[in-house]
């Protein structure tokens, strides 16, 4: 992981972090997130990846600010100052799940009330964000009628509300987006134009955009995802950008009956009656040599599936 | 109107849907001016004022469901929204502060018009005035009389008017920070209906009509501290959001 990091501070696309965290803890009854260090690479999409209670809305809510309970220090956009406050506010847009807005508030309310509380919210760009997303309004920055904006959030469906979200945020002025599980609620055809979004914002942003969101549907997710974190029992357990884990993790498969050798070797390996699929960390390749068998780059997903199985307690076989 | 004032009202207006402020801003207000206008034509006069206390408080109570609902309930709406401006509790704090302002308002302005409506009936001769009402009211108290004003005088009436509306702020104020503690409607209309029972009860007062002014003082000091109760408990619970509490 320190190299990694290394590598990213010396690479000369990257701007400097856009979160610095250290020594965060934060303790529930059962549960106890621990990240001695973080820190995102500005000017990308960094996507967060974890089993469900690994921590990650716990890690977003800290670093959005509004959960203020926790051990440690966080630097937002290379300040010297810790912590968070209205300035920092102002350049980060967050979504997150559950309450989010009131449920008795309407679209228009939504509006609204985002002109007050933040003073780069776009009223136009709002009302043309809801339009592109089917939740009202028009492309032309009016609304499409009473019937859209008079509607309360309690009567959208997830989707719909997650997209009011994301129209919210994306009205503002921003330099780091944190969302908590976009695409879940989404639809793949609302993926597929979330990863759109994303991919516009960071290109509009010139660099000086990011993106940090949490996600179960990586392979919908990948092909927006820069730099990945995967976390597990409150812990980042691996982190880098894509490419330099598509070099660090291989794709191995080989005949059944190599499976048994193969399965000392390899990071985690799935086994049929034909035969086996894992990945290997690729410096262990060479240990592979006499078996029968192809490799390849895996997908992220593959990685992440790989990671999670090597960290999770969860029982995953009957044996 | 200073600036700040301006933002205040902005802050508690955005928190109101369009339907909320047609219904409560306006229409509410005038139908219960209208409703004791009413009930003072048929033959109580000044008396009609108090219907206006008495329905207040069931209104405002039933309508905060659709404001603040369940807003310190244990299973309340994070509202992470707000915790994501740097402005944000601030906002939410005043438009918890101008609905307690917007509620006195209402309370005022529906019972003076109702008296101002009154007035000019009596005025007007009465039209349609039953025949036979005691000008003295009920067992010689006052209550239910035709013509306060013309009772006590013209000072203890504008002070038995204060009572009134200081009286219904009260308990609207006090009810709607109890209801908060649910989500439920129909726990804001039993505690609606609580409140004005004990608004009918609390009209007895004016039998009192000598010392008015001290009740009408006694009632907006309950007021303030309900008022205060309720800003107190509905902002701890919405701060205790960032400290899971």
């Amino acid at each position: 992981m320190n190299e990694t990091m290394t590598r990213i501070k010396g690479d000369s696309r990257i701007q400097d972090s856009v979160i610095t965290a250290r020594n965060l803890r934060k303790k529930y009854r059962g549960f106890e997130l621990s990240v001695p260090r973080l820190e995102l690479p500005g000017g990308f999409a960094t996507a967060l990846i974890g089993e469900n209670g690994a921590g990650k809305t716990t890690l977003l809510n800290l670093l959005a600010g509004i959960r203020l309970d926790f051990k440690g220090e966080i630097s937002y956009f290379g300040r010297q100052e810790k912590g968070i406050d209205a300035s920092v506010q102002e350049r980060i847009g967050y979504t997150g799940p559950g309450s989010y807005f009131l449920p008795q508030w309407t679209i228009s309310q939504v509006e609204e009330i985002s002109q007050i509380l933040f003073s780069n919210f776009h009223k136009d760009r709002f009302s043309a964000l809801c339009g592109e997303l089917g939740i009202g309004g028009s492309a032309s920055g009016e609304w499409g009628g009473f019937r859209y904006s008079s509607r309360e959030i309690k009567k959208l469906s997830d989707g719909n509300r997650m997209k009011l979200m994301l129209a919210a945020v994306l009205a503002r002025d921003t330099s780091l987006l944190i969302l908590d599980e976009p695409a879940s609620p989404l639809d793949p055809l609302m993926r597929d134009k979330l990863c759109d979004m994303i991919r516009a914002y960071l290109e509009e942003g010139d660099g000086e955009r990011s993106v940090f969101f949490s996600t179960h549907n990586i392979t919908d997710m990948e092909n927006v995802t820069d730099y990945a974190v995967i976390m597990e029992h409150g812990s980042i357990v691996e982190e880098g950008f894509v490419e330099d884990l598509k070099e660090k993790y291989l794709l191995v498969k080989g005949e059944a009956a190599d499976a048994e050798q193969a399965g000392k070797i390899l990071f985690s390996m799935n086994r049929s009656a034909y035969g086996f699929e894992g990945i290997c960390l690729a410096e262990n390749l060479d240990r592979l040599a006499g078996m029968d068998v192809a490799v390849e780059a895996p997908g992220l997903s593959q990685i992440c599936v790989a990671v999670m199985k090597a960290n999770t307690r969860l029982k995953l076989s009957a044996d | 109107m200073s600036r700040k004032m301006r933002r205040k009202i902005r802050s508690y207006i955005v928190f109101t849907s369009l339907p909320y402020r047609i219904i409560v801003y306006f229409a509410l207000p005038v139908v219960v001016a209208a409703t004791g206008f009413w009930a003072g034509t048929q033959g109580i006069g000044d008396g009609g004022v108090m219907f206006a206390a008495v329905l207040l408080p069931l209104a405002e109570i039933i309508s905060d469901n659709w404001l603040f609902n369940g807003i310190q309930s244990r299973d309340m709406a994070k509202m992470d929204y707000l915790k994501t401006s740097g402005r944000g509790m601030a906002v939410m704090r005043d438009a918890l502060v101008m609905d307690l302002l917007r509620k006195f308002l209402t309370a005022a302005g529906s019972m003076a018009l109702c008296a101002a409506a009154i007035e000019l009936w009596k005025a007007g001769g009465m039209p349609g005035a039953p025949e036979g009402m005691s000008m003295g009211g009920m067992a010689g108290t006052g209550i239910f009389a035709r013509d306060f004003s013309g009772i006590v005088g013209r000072f203890h009436w504008v002070g038995i008017l204060f009572y009134f509306v200081l009286l219904s702020w009260f308990l609207s104020v006090l009810g709607t920070f109890l209801s908060r503690y649910a989500c439920m409607v129909w726990i804001n209309m039993l505690i609606g209906y609580i409140a004005s029972i004990l608004a009918a009860l609390g009209l007895f007062g004016i039998g009192l009509w000598q010392y008015i002014w001290f009740l009408a003082a006694f009632a907006g000091a309950a007021g303030v501290l309900a008022g205060v109760l309720a800003v107190k408990a509905a902002m701890k619970k919405v701060e205790g959001g960032y400290y899971d509490k």
